[in-house]
């Protein structure tokens, strides 16, 4: 990768970092039940998105 | 540059630990798994963007979309295992860590290896599918982290 690359994939993980950091903080104020509901509707959501995008 | 990025990707993860530490196994079972998931809506989102402007092709998105169906089958299956677990009354660590293991085993591929014909493609996909492997390899360093009992 030339150094161009290793910063643009810096920033890009960077940003998810940040991303990631956000929603720890949000996941604080969750219930177990509720943190399990937000990720399997995540993964429910993202199945259809794949599957979708599949029979495109 | 490089010995950057590396300590950045080595500190990273640690800060992330740190900060969002949970109680105890089950906790940071969800809490791994909810990462995974966010990770992958991440990667889906960009997968979707990038083939709209035609800078996916088909193979490459079917590679891709069965990666990331994968781990989204395999998140199920630890986050309703560590549910199970924990319905059982199980506290201890081994038993999470173990379905942890089984997990990030059962996704063995490494998605930084995958070929893209853009440019702009490659470096989009490396970042957010590096971070869906990230999320992966989190899960069992978080239930290691967790507080309680070993056993």
């Amino acid at each position: 990768m030339t150094p161009e690359e290793y910063l643009s994939f810096g920033f890009g993980l960077l940003n998810l970092g940040i991303d990631f950091i956000k929603r720890i903080k949000a996941e604080h104020g969750m219930t177990d039940e509720q943190l399990f509901a937000h990720a399997e509707n995540q993964d429910l959501a993202n199945k259809e998105d794949i599957m979708r995008l599949l029979a495109l | 540059m490089a010995r950057r990025l590396l300590r950045m990707l080595v500190v990273l993860p640690l800060v992330l630990l740190l900060v969002g530490c949970p109680s105890d196994p089950y906790r940071a079972s969800l809490s791994g798994s909810a990462k995974v998931a966010d990770a992958v809506h991440e990667a889906v989102t960009a997968e979707i963007d990038y083939y709209g402007m035609g800078k996916v092709t088909d193979e490459e998105k079917a590679v891709v979309a069965g990666y990331l169906n994968a781990v989204t089958d395999a998140n199920m299956r630890f986050r309703h295992g560590a549910t199970d677990l924990h319905n059982q009354g199980v506290v201890g660590k081994a038993a999470y860590l173990a379905l942890a293991q089984v997990f990030v085993d059962s996704v063995p591929t490494d998605p930084l290896a995958f070929g893209y014909k853009n440019p702009d493609t490659q470096k989009k996909f490396n970042t957010v599918l590096g971070a869906v492997k990230a999320a992966i390899n989190l899960v069992s360093l978080t239930v290691s982290n967790a507080k309680g009992a070993t056993q």
